[in-house]
């Protein structure tokens, strides 16, 4: 006999073993129909805008917050951040709005490949490099890579946590990836605006206190994602 | 109009197979149907569902569960624990059930909640303590269920039994439960052609144990 004949015969005998018991039948009518009421589903393209809501908010938000220091952005840091932000929308559709028909690998590269850019970004953009042992002995500099830092994570976490609750229990297939990638769009709604406002230009501020926290903003998104975004 | 009242409003309890005691009858054991041929597509029954229909939930559960229980028992290799987590699938279906994507395949998006289920589950299994019965003593395994397949189909359900997990489950999704290619690959997170690879070194490992199994009956 082949195989396929095979398997045949095994799905036909499956199909009449795979009954579940009348009481198993029972109770999931009960817990299902039970209090049955019509739902207001958001469709994919809802929450995508709000999503994208979202994240314009918070970026604005940081830009009003440190209005007075905007005065000293160059164009050249206008653009960036442009390119940050529609790099943060291609995200969004990639990582949230078409997380079916995406395939797994390409959202895995978006998530390892964009915070790396963005690493690659702050490099290319810093004007100096002092020793690490330098960097941590200026109280002064170690304390404002704190503050950008910790700002950044915190706003990053809180558009990122918003915009999880927004797509909650949506993906039951890649919820770490599809959760990261929340962590990445939110993490760069904080750390565009940041970076635009910041004046530090030192390599190891602008990696540790820009870099690393949308790093971590990721990591917690993969870590959130697992619990929030699974049915 | 709405979905809801497209075609859901005309189909009695009787037709769809529930007695309206909760008893809901499967295929093979309800009544058959005149309107067969025009048969709803299971994301119809769950747009019926998610727009509050029961009848709607009989419908899909008659003819999801089936094929979800057939892929639970063949994870667990347990009736009482295939049972437990068909429950606790339908359960997280219902409560999932508005942020289903309306229109999108269905059947890849239940099994893929039955399969995270069943992971959490035996992930806390794991750190869950073998429960004694009254007397201290471990309680005695379940027995076996009867035989009554045939030879070949017995022999290849062994051998199936003894594959590596990604293996098995690959060939589960696609030559029992029935998914395409790109379906299988959703549910297990990966591609649709690393699926391929798996179902055919899968089919390779088949071939090796039943021609070892047909060489010993001889």
């Amino acid at each position: 006999m082949e195989t396929d004949e095979l398997f045949a015969t095994l799905q036909e005998k499956e199909q009449e073993r795979a009954l579940p018991s009348d009481a198993c039948n029972k109770q999931i009518r009960a817990a299902c129909t039970g209090d049955l009421k019509a739902c207001q589903a958001m469709s994919a393209k809802t929450r995508s805008l709000a999503s994208l809501g979202l994240l314009l908010f918070v970026g604005l938000s940081v830009l009003l917050l440190a209005r007075q220091r905007l005065s000293g952005v160059t164009a050249a840091a206008l653009w960036g951040a442009t390119g940050w932000a529609l790099i943060q929308v291609l995200v969004l559709v990639f990582g949230l709005t078409r997380q079916r028909g995406s395939s797994a690998r390409v959202r895995v590269g978006l998530a390892l490949l964009v915070p790396t850019a963005f690493f690659g970004y702050l490099t290319l953009i810093r004007s100096s490099t002092s020793s690490f042992s330098e960097f941590v002995q200026q109280p002064q500099q170690t304390q404002h890579a704190m503050h950008c830092g910790l700002f950044s994570f915190v706003i990053g976490s809180v558009a990122a946590v918003s915009i999880m609750l927004l797509w909650r229990r949506t993906d039951p297939f890649t919820p770490r990836i599809t959760g990261s990638l929340a962590g990445l769009a939110g993490g760069l709604a904080a750390a565009t605006p940041v970076g635009l406002v910041c004046p530090g230009t030192d390599g190891w501020h602008l990696c540790l206190a820009h870099g690393l926290s949308l790093v971590l903003v990721v990591a917690l998104g993969a870590v959130l994602g697992r619990r929030w975004l699974s049915p | 109009m709405d979905r809801r009242s497209s075609h859901v409003g005309t189909v009695s309890a009787a037709v769809v197979g529930s007695d309206g005691l909760g008893h809901i009858s499967h295929p093979g054991t309800a009544p058959p149907r005149a309107d067969r041929d025009a048969e709803p597509t299971l994301e119809s029954l769950m747009s019926d569902y998610v727009n509050g229909s029961s009848d709607g939930f009989d419908r899909l559960y008659r003819k999801v569960s089936p094929k979800l229980f057939g892929y639970l028992l063949r994870l667990t290799r347990n009736r009482e624990r295939a049972e437990d987590l068909l429950q606790i699938t339908f359960s997280k279906i219902h409560r999932a059930r508005d942020s289903y994507l309306q229109g999108a395949p269905l059947l890849p998006w239940v099994l893929a909640i039955a399969r995270r289920s069943f992971y959490d589950e035996r992930r806390a299994s794991r750190s869950r303590h073998e429960h004694l019965s009254p007397d201290g003593e471990l309680p005695e395994p379940a027995p076996a269920e009867p035989k009554t397949r045939s030879d070949a189909a017995e022999t290849l359900e062994r051998a199936l039994d003894s594959l590596p997990e990604a293996y098995r489950e690959a060939i589960q999704l696609t030559k029992i439960t029935g998914l395409s290619l790109n379906e299988a690959a959703e549910v297990l997170g990966t591609t649709p052609t690393a699926i391929k690879l798996r179902v055919h070194r899968g089919y390779v490992a088949l071939r090796k144990s039943l021609d070892a199994a047909a060489a010993e009956g001889s």
